[in-house]
């Protein structure tokens, strides 16, 4: 081995050239992302902190004037708004419901089509078909899937259990008016539609856990269930925790289908927070009781994300 | 991951995909003085005017003759912005800034189609912002709103003479199209309100005439009951009379009808559990026990036109929803059917279609031709006849209700005879309407007593109606003697 010796000289101007290069790196990445910075700021960093700010304002979008009200439009959310309890209940039943059930049937589905020999792809853009269509095509379709009289869910069930099984019951039955199972008509509806965006998902994590561990469970003698207990749901704990944390965030945000399906009925027991809000700034023009809404909801967001974080908090290298 | 390293990410995901979603972008105040002293649109250099062929010019429905100018905006050119959400009014506006244009070719017109609900908010970012349209097409909806914030400009009175419109157009006696200083800021062209329609091929099938024409609501669950037809299990297959999904507004009539308001005099709380509400209530719930129809059974407006049902309960804007999307089925309109087989104390709810505005933001000159087009539009006896005509809607020109196209058409001819008792009641708020909605529409469905459904209903209302200040005019009602005395 032969050692080389640099001068300090040398040395300084190796440091520098380094110092200029670390600083062409920096500047590079500074203005690829600026492009990006500066959208967000403008669309939604800037927004965010005036809407934030007109929270604590009277503020009408007609009116030039706007009157400061402080913590008035919280304290009315939190304590006169007849409305604010129940539409957290639904929302959170809402979420409660789609969220787990959604990533359960996805994560059944992904591991049966990952299972699968051949066309993979099909069934892949099968159970994706959903997502890709537009959730009030799909809201009005079920509303009349559901429809009592005609609908096709009541007639199959008028043919199954009265004509087939001679069951003594009313098949008519009324899904979406039916004050306790309006919304889970709603959830079911959903369920469906987010199943393949989930199913893909949870595809993608599939195919990314080397084949090596499942070979060598075998070997030493592994049965189906231990390999999916042991190898398969670990693995892919990443991805549920992006599925769990998307999947209530859209929970808490959900809107269109309950707009389309019941209008929030019957009585307000399928009508979501977000549907409150819009009411209340776009009917009302609250905008500003409008904002102290959305950021209520921002917080009790954060808070579960952050609670999920902490209580899924686990080592994923193996 | 660190923890303020999740926390951060978790604040990202979600500020991102929430709050981008909630956010506006802040009002700009554009003073009424600035924009008054803004210099003219300056679009092109000025080309000398051309004087067109007039077309449509002399008419004085408005109490002033429409008279062609010798040209407009000094006959530079001009292009005014024209906002409406309807697509048959815009059809129509299409052709008529056609004519409007021969006889002044340095106007030209920019017609933007919005949809419904976008329509709104986008005149809501636009206006206060001294943007948006020169003119834009109004719903007396938004009475309050509007005219409190200043966002339509008041017709002018020498083009719109107050003292001819009170005399011949419906509603100006009741000062219904007013703000509080008395200037007119919208006029209507028509007046809408329900009618029941009747399957024609049905009605003859069952083997009835004129003559059985109800005029109470006995007589019409009697003709109900012959019209319904049941399948094998005796389950409804052609309804009697269906109104699902449209009950609310129903039981609203029933008790206009039985000469109670909608709202209390101060307009701060509703009238819906009264003895007459539960009275409209019962009734309804006859149809149901009478098997003319059910809750589980088809909405109205998909039963009448798959003929699931031989009659229903519209109003009349469903005339032209028939015309276009079931041409086929024949139909004839009735009068409403009573408590008492007469129209007093009322018939019914009524609601006007009402005109195009002009905003007060774009600049005096731009303004002057936007009226002179309102003007030429709104004097024209065949313009009015026409906009009735598409929309279904009573010509508020009471004048025109003799005209020969208004009687050739049975369903507005027959709304005639009875648009002058039908109560206005003002602003009719999409809460108060989702709240009966809610509880009295969809309660019924859900089967919920009655007791329970008018407490729910009562509430409900009043909440939406404490929220905010409505204008409610319901007393000004022209038979208002004839209406339960001393109510609250």
């Amino acid at each position: 081995m032969i050692a080389t010796r640099r001068s300090p000289a040398q040395a300084g101007a190796k440091s520098q050239s380094n110092r200029i290069r670390l600083a062409g790196q920096r500047g590079m990445i500074a203005l690829a992302v600026l492009p990006l910075a500066v959208f967000y700021l403008v669309w939604v960093g800037i927004p965010m902190i005036y809407t934030f700010i007109m929270s604590f304002y009277d503020w009408n979008p007609l009116s030039v004037t706007q009157t400061f009200v402080g913590a008035g439009n919280y304290l009315e959310a939190l304590t006169r708004d007849p409305l604010f309890k129940r539409v957290l209940i639904n929302t959170a039943y809402y979420t409660v419901v789609t969220v787990p059930i959604g990533l359960i049937l996805a994560l059944v589905v992904a591991v049966m089509v990952n299972s699968l020999p051949r066309f993979i792809g099909l069934f892949r853009a099968i159970y994706f078909l959903p997502v890709v269509t537009s959730v009030v095509a799909t809201s009005i379709i079920w509303r009349w899937l559901y429809q009592s009289r005609f609908g096709l869910i009541n007639q199959l069930i008028g043919m199954v259990l009265v004509d087939t099984l001679h069951l003594p019951i009313n098949p008519s039955i009324p899904w979406l008016t039916s004050r306790t199972l309006a919304m889970p008509a709603v959830m079911a509806m959903s369920i469906w539609k987010g199943l393949g965006f989930t199913m893909v998902l949870f595809l993608a994590g599939l195919t990314s856990i080397p084949s090596v561990y499942y070979e060598a469970a075998k070997i030493d003698g592994a049965g189906v269930w231990q390999l999916f207990r042991h190898i398969t749901i670990p693995l892919l704990q990443p991805t549920m925790i992006f599925v769990l944390a998307t999947g209530i965030i859209g929970g808490m945000q959900v809107f269109a289908p309950m707009y389309v399906m019941t209008q929030g009925g019957p009585a307000n027991m399928t009508k979501p927070f977000v549907y409150h809000l819009y009411e209340k700034a776009f009917t009302l023009y609250r905008f500003g009781y409008a904002s102290s809404l959305a950021f209520i909801l921002f917080a009790i967001i954060m808070f579960f994300v952050f609670l999920q974080f902490q209580v899924m908090k686990t080592r994923w290298e193996y | 991951m660190a923890k303020r390293s999740q926390f951060v990410l978790a604040a990202v995901i979600v500020l991102s995909l929430f709050l981008s979603a909630c956010t506006a972008p802040p009002p700009v105040a554009a003073p009424a003085a600035q924009q008054e002293a803004a210099p003219a649109q300056q679009e092109a250099a000025p080309v000398p005017a051309v004087q067109g062929e007039p077309v449509g010019v002399g008419g004085d429905a408005t109490g002033v003759k429409y008279e062609m100018k010798p040209s407009l905006y000094g006959g530079n050119p001009i292009t005014l912005q024209l906002w409406d959400w309807h697509t048959p009014r815009v059809e129509y506006w299409e052709q008529k800034v056609k004519d409007y244009t021969k006889m002044y070719p340095n106007v030209t017109f920019e017609i933007t189609q919005i949809p419904g609900e976008e329509y709104w908010t986008k005149l809501v970012a636009a206006l206060p912002a001294g943007q948006g349209p020169d003119i834009y097409h109004f719903h007396n909806s938004n009475h309050t709103v509007y005219i409190e914030n200043n966002m339509i400009e008041p017709f002018p009175v020498e083009l719109f003479d107050p003292g001819y419109l009170k005399a011949n157009w419906i509603g100006f006696e009741e000062g219904h199209f007013m703000d509080s200083e008395g200037k007119i800021r919208y006029i209507p062209y028509g007046s809408m309100a329900a009618l029941v329609y009747v399957n024609q091929r049905m009605w003859d099938e069952a083997g009835l005439t004129e003559a059985d024409y109800p005029k109470t609501w006995d007589e019409m669950i009697e003709i109900g009951k012959k019209l319904t037809k049941y399948d094998a299990a005796g389950n409804i297959d052609i309804a009697g009379m269906d109104f699902n999904g449209y009950i609310e507004y129903l039981f609203n009539d029933m008790n206009f009808q039985q000469g109670r308001y909608m709202y209390t005099k101060d307009g701060k709380a509703c009238q819906v559990d009264t003895p007459e509400g539960r009275n409209s209530w019962n009734t309804l719930q006859r149809v149901y026990d009478e098997k003319i129809s059910s809750p589980e059974f088809l909405g109205w407006l998909e039963a009448f036109g798959t003929e699931k049902t031989a009659m229903t309960w519209a109003w009349t804007w469903f005339s032209g929803y028939m015309r276009s999307t079931y041409p086929e089925i024949g139909f004839f309109t009735l009068p409403m059917p009573g408590f008492k087989g007469t129209e007093l104390p009322s018939s019914g709810r009524q609601n006007y279609e009402v005109s195009l505005v002009v905003s007060p933001a774009k600049d005096l000159e731009r303004r002057k031709v936007s009226w002179d087009f309102l003007h030429w539009l709104y004097s024209n006896d065949e313009t009015l006849v026409d906009l009735a005509l598409t929309h279904d809607v009573v010509p508020a020109y009471k004048k025109l209700w003799t005209n020969e196209r208004v009687q050739a058409y049975q369903t507005i001819a027959q709304l005639a005879t009875t648009i002058e008792f039908k109560v206005f009641p003002g602003e009719f708020p999409s809460t108060v309407d989702s709240a009966l909605r809610q509880y009295i529409g969809q309660n019924f469905v859900s089967g919920i007593g009655i007791d329970q459904a008018m407490t729910e209903a009562q509430q409900a209302c009043d909440q939406a109606m404490q929220e905010k200040s409505y204008w409610t005019v319901e007393r000004t009602y022209l038979h208002n003697d004839a209406m339960i005395p001393n109510q609250p």
